[in-house]
């Protein structure tokens, strides 16, 4: 049975909404640093560094929406190679085909059976 | 699942190709209802299956010879030599179709040609295990088969029958050691760790029974779903408790993991139940599921 294997509890709607605000931070984030870049070329500053707070607004939003995440989706689940075998029957799993005889009783099915290797048979 | 069993006579034309491809994948043996689809639905117009022609012609070739239906074999047979004048694969079938009709030296004679042209080639020589089956030497087969097996040691079907034909002779300890090594080339397989964890627990004794539930369990943590790995599980650790010299954690341990697996077995039922036509029948069977009960 998958287990909570993560540890972590499952994900409340706390979760949710920091996870909404951290990555809507995230944009934020990139579209000021994009914004920023747009107002140094247009006022003729080299580019040096970004501000401060834009990288502080970066690296913060990232951490809160990885935590966040983590816990919206969740413990992890065992890998189920084995899904398709759940509804296999053994007649078909253990048929081996290559090793298939045929000498068994639908010999009676073919319409020459009473003539065949002289069984005495009263048709 | 498409193919479940009906009427295969009304289907239509892509339903039947559907059917006889899901078929030839998980290796069914339902030859009735492949020559019944041919037949009806499918022979209308080969010409259809395009790229898959062939392959179905193989399959329903097998599966006339399996019904007895040595003239449509023999029409899948000439069909096939017109498309591959000098092939050795129709030179097979042609092989089992002598097989099924019981002339056996013509049979060996082919076989023997197939091999002496390709050795590596394992089908030929499973071919000719088959035939000794075929013959009822049964023995023989066995001995064939470990040959064949030690040339071909990573052959999982080969295996899988020698399984077989060690239970069908009761040798459980070399069935169990076939089985293990089906499981060495699909270690995830639940079927093949239940069906081991089976033949350990026929062989009784303390030890093989405790190994048979720690198959059975690792069959459940791969297919949860599977009742037989329950039922399993359930029946050795009550055998355990029952029969064995245990500390009392070990008892404690076994009581509760029958318990869990009961209780599990019993959810199955229920939701059965629920879905049932007539539910009186399930609630005799719950009641005698929960009679396994250790206390």
């Amino acid at each position: 049975m998958p287990s909570s294997a993560s540890g972590s509890a499952p994900a409340t709607f706390l979760h949710k909404v920091i996870a909404a605000v951290s990555f809507a931070a995230l944009i934020h984030a990139a579209y000021s640093a994009a914004q920023h870049r747009l107002y140094l070329r247009l006022t003729e500053q080299p580019f040096t560094a970004l501000p401060a707070d834009i990288v502080a607004q970066t690296l913060a939003s990232l951490i809160f929406l990885c935590w966040a995440c983590t816990h919206v989706a969740g413990a992890f689940q065992p890998i189920r190679a084995d899904i398709a075998n759940g509804r296999r029957k053994w007649d078909d799993v253990g048929s081996c085909l290559s090793f298939v005889t045929f000498e068994h009783r639908a010999k009676a099915l073919s319409p020459t059976y009473a003539l065949d290797s002289g069984r005495a048979f009263a048709v | 699942m498409v193919a479940d069993r009906r009427d295969w006579t009304t289907v239509s034309f892509e339903e039947g190709r559907e059917a006889l491809k899901e078929w030839r994948e998980e290796h069914a043996r339902r030859s009735d209802e492949v020559v019944e689809l041919w037949e009806h639905v499918l022979s209308r117009s080969p010409s259809s299956l395009a790229d898959e022609l062939c392959t179905v012609y193989e399959q329903v070739c097998i599966a006339a010879l399996d019904c007895s239906r040595t003239d449509l074999a023999h029409e899948c047979i000439n069909a096939l030599h017109k498309r591959f004048p000098g092939s050795s694969r129709v030179l097979r079938l042609q092989g089992m179709f002598y097989e099924a009709r019981g002339q056996w030296k013509t049979a060996e004679g082919i076989y023997e040609k197939l091999i002496a042209a390709d050795e590596t080639n394992p089908g030929y020589r499973k071919r000719r295990v088959a035939m000794l089956l075929g013959q009822g030497k049964r023995l023989e087969a066995i001995k064939a088969l470990n040959e064949h097996l030690e040339s071909f040691i990573t052959d999982s079907e080969a295996w899988l029958q020698l399984c077989e034909l060690y239970l069908t002779e009761s040798d459980y300890a070399r069935a169990a050691h076939a089985m293990e090594e089906v499981l060495l080339t699909a270690p995830t397989n639940s079927i093949y760790l239940r069906r081991l964890a089976d033949i350990r627990y026929t062989q009784g004794g303390q030890e093989n029974v405790e190994v048979a539930r720690a198959y059975y369990e690792q069959a459940l943590k791969f297919s949860p779903v599977d009742l037989r790995a329950l039922y399993g599980v359930v029946l050795s650790c009550n055998s355990l408790v029952a029969t064995a010299r245990l500390t009392a954690d070990k008892k404690k341990e076994y009581t509760t993991a029958a318990n869990a697996a009961l209780q599990r077995i019993v959810e199955r039922y229920e939701t059965l139940e629920s879905e049932a036509a007539n539910p009186e029948e399930y609630s005799n069977i719950i009641e005698t599921v929960r009679g396994m009960e250790i206390h």
